[in-house]
């Protein structure tokens, strides 16, 4: 006789089947994207020109204005530009860009002392800055390498090797050739292939309490790598469960429906993760360490009771675990998410579905090939959208893109050579600091009062301007004006960043104007010549400071001040 | 009737009437709309352990420190010798302050109720309670939202608000007073020019909707950013804002000088104690006693209308994203305590029903129904939750409800 299910069972499998649906819209929207297209643009909106299209790619992949010379060949033949495109995805300057852009998905960079491991020997001297950026950066660099050399990016989560500097090999016990710089290397345990899932970092900045049995971790992974976040379900905490007592919650999240909904997919997939040291980096007395302990692996037998699981299958291991995310369609397409809305700077939610299904299919059609993807989305209308004179879809179109801080210390450093720094020898907790990017750094720089993130208590980027982003920006601005001003008066003509039309004591207005023309160029990628009137307003900014000072040098730096800290800069 | 249905400490709000209302919304008929008032908010970031202090609870439902209740008018507070300042606090402050219990955060991570508690929604980008305020009532100060901690969320108001940076970074971009002759008129000209570039940028691409806004704020960011550096000398020196006792002269300047309309603060503590739960008393006493020369400085310092004090027009609230696992465990000596998705909160100054608390929660810290214009229990009412706290804050602090969260219901018992 056919038993009757209970009305806990009942609702115990809605629980479940709710927590599964994730899964099956992926599917379903996969499979969608093979015959739907994005609708075509509505007519009112307008893209922005060639030249200003490039200069958007440039920035967004690069952090740096495109060079005159790009910008003429652009305006003289539009069709140029995806070749440049091709040209700014091989370049040093985008790798930083993935490494940043999967730092704003994985949060990687926070500035906190006890997720740092501590300087023991053989690190005993070494900066907190310094070991905090080569632990973090480790995972960073290997999808940046994935990408920049072409490999599928499915190898996120099954490569068999890592990067590592002097430092990560130190700490971690990795072979290494002691040479400056990130080398590719393995982990010399049999953690697995497992791209970034294998990395120790990724552990150490995301740890579960002892009873809490690395769940933190599993969301962490399922957060950035399926674009699933378990913490954002709708669902009410039950507060009939004595959280503090783990017997309790192990049954809970069994047979309580407001929990298992959830736990019945995240705590098998936490359970992968057992083997990673759960503790605080803090106590480790000296190098190289293992945080990876194969012993542990089974230990979720003693506590969840959850063996190794990922939504419903059992892969074994990291390497099965890191198979069955790149074979998950959700990775694809959360992967497409995330570069669509970094590049776009669009929050997930608005971005188009049936783009992103369009991507996402052409993506896995094309291997998994993350430049070929970011490609596409730049050379997209969806990128080069300018405005919309209707007035609702006004609010839909985001026709400027602020720049990152990041972003802005790279531009900087282009531009005028400038890159604000420091060595110092102020301490975090009794530990040196050392070296300071101020745009790209906390706890002494100007990272998140500019707009960005810390990784911690800021984990979204602000796409707008506020009082203390505006000093930042006018503060940096300053900076590198009176550098580059300094740096090209004593300068060869060959070796000036900036002054290439005419010195920095030239007042003569028509050597002004031709400067003038020439940093419109490079600073806003407008080309216009010495005597067009969109000069007037730099014109008149360098004739009222040269009024008030009688000194040229100080009029071209309040009027690079000006131009480096102006819209047109600091938003593409 | 079981444990969970016998209810206690509703505190001084059972004195009050029933009402079988769940509470009002924008479709109700509005009571009247309260003043606008100025915003102080004290975020214990990590979640603190409400029988500590704020919600007593006993034995065998609750692991609980050493102490009683001790009434303070009608507040029932859990003290002790060992816990001084918190009694101090209340001893002098009671009358001031309305006790907010069992407000419902709905999850158990850190982040996602850290959102909730403060913006009253579950939606990433959305503005939070100092935000929506300062934005609303006090958006032409030059820095309506002063964030002098580490948590904020500033989500659409975001040109409104200012972070100073973890060792108040500010100080060094504001620079020093400029004894340079040229410098005032070398600003006004690049004033000029970020205007020009702004104004052209609204002919064209900037002429509408996300653009315009862009564009907007880029002008506007610049002016607060130069009435931010004429008051350069209230922002103290660097690395002076580590701590609650630092970050407090700032915010009461700030408001009181007119500078900010609202000042999001953070304690600093390890209110986190999954181990070692007895810092929890440690923590209680640094913000308590802090708390008391905040709310003693608020009474002392002059108001906006003539006579008044600052008191009277001027909001505190301090309050956690979570609480803290009614029993302990773990390993003696360093038990702790988990999350807890049931908190509570303090809410103190101008227009709130001193000396009463709001809602309830079981002996063992479940969450009550109750209901929301009386916080009164009830089997009718709702379970209050971060939104409609988040509501009841924005009808105190003057704002429109309505206007940020719908048709949230809104908890407003505790308003005067």
């Amino acid at each position: 006789m056919r038993r009757q299910r209970s009305a806990h069972e009942l609702v115990l499998a809605e629980a479940y089947n709710a927590g599964m649906r994730a899964v099956v819209v992926a599917v379903v929207l996969a499979a969608m994207s093979c015959s739907s297209e994005p609708p075509p643009p509505a007519t009112t909106v307008t893209f922005l020109t060639p030249t200003e299209h490039l200069s958007r790619a440039s920035m967004a992949l690069r952090g740096i204005r495109p060079s005159l010379a790009e910008l003429r060949a652009v305006a003289a033949d539009p069709d140029q530009l995806p070749r440049f495109v091709d040209r700014y995805l091989t370049s040093p300057e985008f790798a930083v860009t993935v490494r940043d852009l999967h730092n704003e998905v994985l949060l990687l960079h926070p500035q906190v002392l006890n997720l740092t491991p501590p300087p023991v020997a053989p690190l005993q001297l070494i900066p907190f800055n310094e070991m905090n950026r080569s632990i973090y950066d480790e995972p960073l660099r290997l999808i940046a390498d994935i990408v920049m050399n072409d490999l599928p990016y499915t190898q996120i989560v099954t490569a068999d090797y890592t990067l590592a500097d002097r430092t990560v090999a130190t700490a971690w016990g990795l072979p290494h050739s002691d040479d400056d710089g990130w080398e590719r290397t393995t982990w010399g345990d049999d953690r697995g292939a497992a791209g970034i899932l294998a990395s120790t970092a990724l552990y150490v900045r995301y740890r579960s309490i002892t009873t809490n049995y690395n769940r933190a971790r599993a969301n962490a992974i399922s957060r950035s790598l399926l674009c699933h976040d378990f913490t954002e379900s709708d669902i009410h905490i039950d507060t009939k469960v004595n959280l503090s007592d783990p017997a309790v919650v192990a049954d809970a999240v069994v047979n309580n429906p407001s929990c298992a909904g959830c736990h019945q997919a995240m705590d098998p997939l936490a359970s992968y993760f057992f083997p990673f040291y759960q503790g605080n980096v803090s106590g480790v007395s000296s190098y190289p360490v293992d945080l990876f302990i194969p012993d542990n692996a089974s230990m979720w037998s003693t506590t969840t009771n959850r063996p190794p699981g990922y939504f419903g299958a059992a892969p074994q291991g990291l390497a099965g675990l890191g198979k069955a995310i790149a074979a998950d369609p959700r990775f694809a397409r959360c992967a497409v998410v995330h570069f669509a809305s970094y590049l776009t700077q669009r929050a997930a939610r608005d971005l188009a579905p049936a783009w992103i299904a369009q991507l996402q299919d052409r993506f896995v059609h094309a291997n998994y090939n993350a430049k070929r993807l970011v490609r596409e989305i730049v050379l997209s209308d969806e990128f080069r959208v300018a405005s919309d004179s209707d007035l609702a879809g006004a609010e839909r179109v985001v026709g400027y893109q602020k720049v990152r801080p990041q972003q802005l210390q790279r531009m900087l450093l282009d531009l005028t050579g400038f890159l604000w720094q420091v060595d110092t020898d102020e301490m975090i907790g009794g530990w040196r600091i050392g070296h300071v990017d101020y745009l790209d750094d906390d706890y002494l720089g100007f990272r998140v009062l500019g707009g960005g993130i810390d990784s911690w208590f800021v984990t979204e980027p602000s796409y707008t301007m506020n009082a203390t982003s505006s000093l930042v920006a006018r503060r940096a601005a300053q900076l590198a004006a009176a550098y580059v001003v300094d740096h090209d008066a004593a300068a060869a003509p060959a070796d000036r960043w900036l002054f290439t039309q005419a010195p920095v004591d030239a007042t003569d207005p028509s050597a002004v104007r031709a400067e003038l023309a020439e940093l419109h160029g490079r600073i806003f990628s407008e080309l216009v010549g010495p005597d067009d009137d969109a000069l007037a307003d730099s014109a008149a900014l360098f004739e009222g400071a040269l009024a008030a000072s009688g000194d040229p040098r100080r009029a071209w730096t309040v009027t690079l001040t000006g131009m480096l800290s102006d819209l047109r800069a600091l938003y593409y | 009737m079981n444990r969970r249905n016998f209810l206690i400490g509703t505190g001084a709000a059972g004195l009050a009437a029933v009402s079988l209302r769940g509470g009002r919304n924008a479709f109700a008929i509005d009571p009247p709309k309260q003043p606008p008032r100025r915003l102080l908010l004290v975020f214990a970031l990590g979640g603190w352990d409400t029988t500590y202090a704020l919600d007593p609870k006993e034995p065998p439902f609750a692991s609980v420190p050493a102490g009683a209740i001790q009434r303070f008018g009608n507040l029932d507070i859990f003290t002790d010798a060992s816990r001084p300042n918190v009694t101090q606090y209340f001893e002098r402050h009671a009358d001031h302050t309305a006790l907010l219990r069992g407000i419902a955060t709905d999850g158990i991570f850190h982040n996602e109720c850290m959102r909730r508690i403060a913006t009253g929604k579950r939606d990433e980008n959305q503005p939070d309670i100092g935000a929506m305020v300062a934005h609303d009532l006090g958006n032409a100060l030059p820095i309506p939202y002063l964030v002098l901690g580490d948590v904020a969320f500033t989500g659409p108001y975001t040109v409104s608000a200012a972070r100073v940076g973890s060792t108040n970074q500010i100080v060094e971009l504001l620079g020093t007073p400029d004894a340079d002759p040229l410098a005032a008129t070398e600003d006004a000209l690049l004033r000029r020019y970020a205007d020009a570039s702004a104004d052209r940028a609204r002919a064209t691409r900037g002429a509408a909707g996300y653009n315009r806004r862009r564009v907007d704020d880029f002008a506007g960011a610049f002016a607060r950013s130069e009435r931010l550096r004429q008051l350069r000398d209230r922002f103290g020196a660097r690395g002076e804002i580590q701590s609650l006792a630092s970050q407090i002269p700032l915010a009461l300047d700030a408001l009181q000088q007119d500078l900010s309309h609202a000042v999001m603060m953070t304690t600093r503590l390890g209110w986190d104690t999954h181990g070692d739960n007895f810092l929890q008393a440690d923590c209680h006493e640094t913000t308590f006693g802090q708390l008391t020369p905040l709310i003693d400085e608020l009474i002392r310092r002059p108001g906006r209308a003539a006579g008044s004090k600052m008191i009277d027009d001027t909001v505190v609230v301090v309050f956690s994203e979570l609480s803290r696992t009614p029993m302990l465990a773990g390993d003696p000596p360093h038990e702790g305590k988990g999350h807890w998705p049931i908190t509570a909160a303090l809410v103190i100054g101008a227009g709130v029903k001193g000396g009463q608390v709001f809602g309830a929660t079981t002996p063992d810290s479940g969450g009550i129904p109750i209901d929301l214009s009386t916080g009164v229990p009830s089997p009718t009412g709702i379970q209050p939750m971060y939104s409609h706290f988040i509501a009841g804050l924005l009808a105190l602090c003057g704002a429109d409800p309505s206007a940020h969260l719908a048709t949230t219901p809104v908890f407003d018992a505790f308003i005067a």
